[in-house]
């Protein structure tokens, strides 16, 4: 062993070791370095910066429709040599690691909107919006243009995209005809609506499931979130949260009925069966199974006449629409609610805006068309809305004759704690139709999970 | 021997080299460590003593993290469940499967680098396409195993469609995917002396006898090793199941690194998420001295 | 150590077999029926999730959703393949993953790794041992305890949106490959050292013309693993890798998967999906049938005895 005692580092190895690792080093520096390049063209237009602008959509919107608009002279005419890069299917995380690295985009959509509000990373549009032409609160619903501020008061987005009628029954009138039932006296509560699922719902002889009469959690009937509410809150008529006091109200009997009766359309069909059903890539989507004709209702808002019609014409061109269920008790009631998505604009992005003038643009009548005739989706414009053919698309007429007869108006809840919420209220619903837990209990229980992470959060 | 033996009381100059030396090796891995684990380890713990959402600066909550999570979750516990499960069952069913087929493999076949292969296939596929697939494969109305068993007259399987399921069709996958571990086997199997099994057949040892008594000891080691491994990733599992269940139905495949994910990442919870990392550290750090210790009693070195 | 290879163990194996059948033929035949009965079952069912992948991406929409599942779709849609591709940029994807992510790190990775191990295994001082089992130990520290705070670290860095984060690291070292590494080191004669340090030769000298060509395959087995890691992750770039133009494959897919669960969803989501999981997992699979041989030899020359 002492032999080899005698052999340390000489320094001409050190030199030669320290350099090769540097070199390695250089290697991994460089590469990601280069990266830019490497994404197609974003780097040769880059003198005049860029902009990003992200929204959780994907689909047409994301495609063909910002396609287009990338192509309109007036939008080449706002951004000048400035490049705006946009990405879609970009919701959640991504986005939240990318403010809390202090490398925001410029501007963002249909995201967790009031969560980023409450946490003081958003630029106050007030200045803008004052020096603006288009967004004014005149030109909007007053539904709409109320969702673009925070629980305080302060306007925080620009209402652009989407953002007209939340709440109808659509159902599949030929679906409807085949199972035995007339398509012009449709369901007005839930329990006709559960009678209509009985006979709608098909299994083979083998006793699998092929068809399904409704998944009330599937589209507008399963969320609670911003921009889309809350149904069970809007069909029972109750208030789930007080943004003033910033208190919950959901351990109620209300949310016991809504906990029980939405249920039971689970129950029914047996909720492997309905979980198997959502499960396939396409039916698992929102309002996918619709759209594959594999289910014949659901509650969704005044976008699944065209979004239906425009990727399954077959599917879309028996599309009609109703009032959304209420309770037995409130039968005849007709709800129909506001909502809709805005931009919102992150204080470390450099360029915050000229973002502001996109959406200024996104607010103007060539850009709305382009959105509408590639994924049926409609801003929360008057000026907009009278020029759309409401026949365009089958069921679509519904939502502009409720603007005009609705009897009860709903807007989202300006609660900033929108994931944690639906995760729980996805949770406690699923306990209840597999027999786990009571109704009574879930409501307890959603209650008492809502205050304690709201107290965590320290909003 | 000479250098470990030599008395501690102060380094010779040669010592000193030697550490020099030694240190200038690992100096790569030292700095890592620094970097990379001994920092981040830290600040981790520091974080789960605060409330923290990454936008906001952190505020001091003392112990309420921990409190909060073992008192006042519910969530916490099912998850717990979902994860001891996952390990006390799906790791060693996947190292005996992988363990088997590598046996198998061993014996006289034609064609072994072809099946090799077909074994190997599903650890180099990416997890995401993973989840695709088996999604439909496991479907309960398109699936194509649930319209065989149909066609064969059977029952339908509701696979990952029922909560009581979707755990062993999780720990099904994982076996499916125990291509590393296979190959591992293979060539510790591929190396037990020959000699030892002709002087078992010479003594009259059977088939069975000979896998008892020579090829699983001879194993031991390197199915420690699997064990170990496959335990550290049985903990942290979460791709598959983030993409293929989302944790759900009913929660039922909710495994603690989604949970950690989902509050730190989307329910804005970054401190009680390193709370939870925290916990689940400390737990696996525990699992692995009580594996080791055990490991003292059935694992044969055959260098010793 | 080319003597080492498995081919005498093959030998062995057939001879003792072949002991086995002189004493009772029937049985053996019968014991080898069902072995390859055995074989051909699990090899069906390891590949038939495989089939199904190749034989949906060429589906439409109506082949997709039918009870009973197709196997074989009559007509088959080939341009799905080329389609899938375009749909996104996945040249640009795949270009992401290949040399931003997978090649820099792998080769971080192996160099890191095979020069620490050398030093746990090869060079005897004082406290060498309490620092390999400190190395051992951060295996078993979960990725979820340093996510949030390297997040951190890197933010600071100015390192979000690159592939530094997922590569630099790899530069210090992997645990489980330095323990890897380390073992097969101990296997290599004490001699091959001893006799080159008479000649003179630094211990850097040892290492890099004497020690590292003899560990060439174990090299091999590292890289193979760590470009299949890189490959596979999906967590880390999901934190990272924020702009659709450095996505990796497996972003990429995820990508194509969300944008299809839209309102307005497009068609042939499903067919889309499976072209595109085929064409990434094709290359890897030949890849792998290719190097097997080395691949094996390799991990069995590692010496994972403990």
């Amino acid at each position: 062993m002492a032999n080899l005692l005698n052999n340390g580092m000489s320094r001409r190895d050190f030199l030669r070791t320290t350099s090769m690792m540097l070199a390695g080093g250089l290697i991994a520096a460089c590469t990601p370095s280069s990266a830019p390049a490497a994404g197609g063209g974003s780097a040769p237009a880059a003198e005049g910066g860029t902009i990003q602008y992200w929204f959780g959509w994907g689909g047409n919107y994301a495609g063909v429709a910002w396609d287009t608009l990338k192509e309109t002279e007036t939008l080449k005419g706002i951004l000048g040599d400035v490049t705006l890069e946009t990405k879609g299917s970009s919701g959640g995380e991504p986005l939240l690691t990318a403010v809390a690295a202090g490398t925001p985009p410029e501007g963002a959509s249909n995201t967790q909107y009031l969560d980023y509000m409450a946490r003081g990373v958003l630029v106050p549009v007030g200045d803008w919006v004052d020096s603006s032409d288009t967004v004014k609160q005149e030109a909007y619903l007053e539904g709409t243009w109320k969702d673009a501020f925070d629980r305080e008061g302060v306007m925080y987005g620009v209402p652009a995209n989407e953002g007209y009628l939340r709440y109808g029954l659509v159902y599949n009138a030929e679906m409807v005809d085949e199972a035995g039932l007339d398509p012009d006296t449709p369901p007005e509560t839930w329990d006709e609506c559960l009678a209509w699922h009985e006979a709608i719902t098909k299994f083979d002889d083998a006793g699998n499931l092929i068809q399904v009469g409704m998944d009330p959690f599937d589209a507008m009937g399963g969320q609670l979130a911003i921009q889309d509410g809350f149904y069970p809150a809007v069909s029972w008529n109750f208030s789930w949260f007080d943004s003033d006091a910033g208190t919950f109200n959901v351990d109620n009997e209300m949310m016991v009925q809504a906990f029980n009766t939405m249920g039971e359309f689970y129950k029914i069909v047996g909720p492997d069966n309905m979980a198997g059903m959502r499960q396939v890539e396409g039916n698992g989507m929102w309002g996918g199974s619709y759209n594959n004709r594999v289910q014949a209702m659901m509650i969704d808002g005044y976008w699944r006449p065209g979004g239906t019609y425009i990727s399954q014409p077959e599917v879309g061109e028996n599309t009609r629409i109703t009032w959304a269920p209420v309770p037995t008790d409130r039968k005849g009631v007709k709800v129909q609610g506001y909502g809709g998505h805005y931009v919102i604009f992150f204080k470390d992005a450099p360029n915050t805006e000229k973002m502001f003038q996109v959406s200024e643009f996104l607010n103007s009548n060539e850009a709305c068309d382009i959105i509408f005739s590639n994924s049926g989706f409609l801003p929360g414009l008057l000026g907009y809305l009278s020029t759309v053919d409401e026949n365009i698309y089958p069921g679509l007429k519904f939502y502009f004759d409720s603007q005009d007869t609705a009897d009860e108006w709903s807007s989202p809840a300006r609660c900033p704690m929108t994931d944690f919420s639906r995760t729980q209220w996805n949770e406690l619903r699923e306990s209840v139709y597999r027999d786990e837990m009571t109704a009574e209990a879930a409501a307890t229980e959603f209650q008492s999970r809502l205050e304690s992470e709201w107290e965590a959060l320290g909003i | 021997m000479a250098a470990l033996t030599q008395k501690r009381r102060g380094f010779t100059s040669a010592q000193w080299r030697d550490l020099r030396t030694g240190l200038f090796f690992i100096s790569p891995w030292l700095l890592g460590f620094f970097f990379w684990t001994f920092y981040p380890l830290f600040s981790s713990l520091y974080y789960s003593f605060h409330r923290y959402d990454l936008l906001r600066p952190a505020v001091w909550v003392g112990l309420k993290n921990y409190v909060e999570i073992f008192t006042n979750d519910p969530t916490f516990w099912q998850v717990a469940y979902n994860t001891i499960y996952f390990v006390g069952f799906g790791i060693p069913l996947g190292v005996i499967g992988a363990f088997l087929m590598a046996t198998l493999l061993n014996t006289e076949i034609k064609g072994r680098s072809v099946f090799r292969t077909i074994f190997f296939f599903p650890a180099i596929v990416p997890a995401i396409v993973t989840a695709m697939v088996w999604q439909y494969l496991l479907n309960v109305q398109y699936g194509a195993i649930n319209a065989f068993l149909q066609g064969a007259g059977l029952p339908v399987i509701p696979f990952i469609a029922n909560p009581g399921l979707a755990k062993p069709s999780l720990i099904l996958i994982h076996m499916w995917a125990q291509g590393n571990a296979m190959v591992i086997f293979l060539a510790t199997l591929q190396d037990v002396p020959r000699s030892l099994y002709e002087a078992a057949t010479v003594d009259g040892a059977n088939a069975w006898h000979k896998f008892r008594n020579i090829t699983i000891p001879m194993c031991t080691p390197v199915i420690l090793f699997n064990l170990v491994i496959g335990f550290i990733y049985g903990f942290q599992n979460f791709t598959l199941p983030w993409l293929l269940t989302g944790g759900g139905p009913n929660n039922a495949t909710e495994f603690y690194s989604l949970f950690l994910y989902r509050n730190a990442f989307i329910f804005f919870r970054m401190g009680k998420a390193s709370a939870l990392a925290w916990i689940l550290f400390i737990v696996i750090v525990l699992f692995t001295i009580l594996l080791f210790r055990s490991s003292r009693r059935w694992v044969y070195y055959g260098g010793e | 150590m080319a003597i080492r290879t498995s081919a005498p163990t093959q030998l062995g194996n057939a001879v003792q077999e072949r002991a086995i059948s002189r004493q009772d033929t029937l049985a053996h035949w019968g014991i080898q029926f069902v072995k390859y009965l055995v074989l051909i079952f699990l090899s069906v069912s390891f590949i038939l999730p495989f089939f199904w992948m190749v034989t949906s991406a060429v589906k439409n929409d109506a082949q997709v959703f039918t009870i009973p599942p197709v196997w074989i779709p009559i007509p088959a849609h080939w341009e799905n393949y080329w389609n899938a591709w375009n749909t996104y940029n996945f040249n640009g994807y795949l270009f992401n993953t290949v040399f931003l992510y997978a090649i820099p790190l792998t080769i971080g990775v192996t160099i890191a790794s095979a020069f620490v191990a050398y030093g746990f295994a090869r060079v005897r001082w004082p406290g060498r041992d309490l620092f390999f089992f400190a190395c051992v130990a951060t295996m078993m520290i979960p990725y979820q305890v340093t996510m949030v705070p390297l997040f951190i670290t890197f933010k600071n860095l100015g390192w979000i949106n690159s592939y530094l984060p997922l590569v630099i690291p790899g530069f210090f070292g992997s645990p489980y490959f330095i323990f890897m590494l380390r073992q097969f080191y101990m296997t290599l004669p004490q001699e091959l050292s001893d006799a080159a340090r008479i000649d003179g030769a630094s211990e850097l000298g040892i290492f890099g013309r004497i020690i590292l060509p003899l560990v060439k395959p174990a090299l091999i087995v590292v890289a193979l693993f760590t470009f299949m890691n890189a490959w596979n992750e999906y967590l880390q770039p999901l934190i990272y890798i924020n702009q659709e133009a450095l996505y990796p494959v497996s972003l990429g897919i995820n990508n194509l998967r969300q944008t299809m669960a839209q309102i307005g969803s497009q068609k042939l989501a499903y067919p889309y999906l499976m072209s595109v999981s085929t064409l990434v997992t094709l290359p890897i699979v030949i890849a792998f049938f290719f190097t097997q041989r080395t691949f094996i030899e390799g991990i069995s020359l590692t010496g994972l005895k403990g």
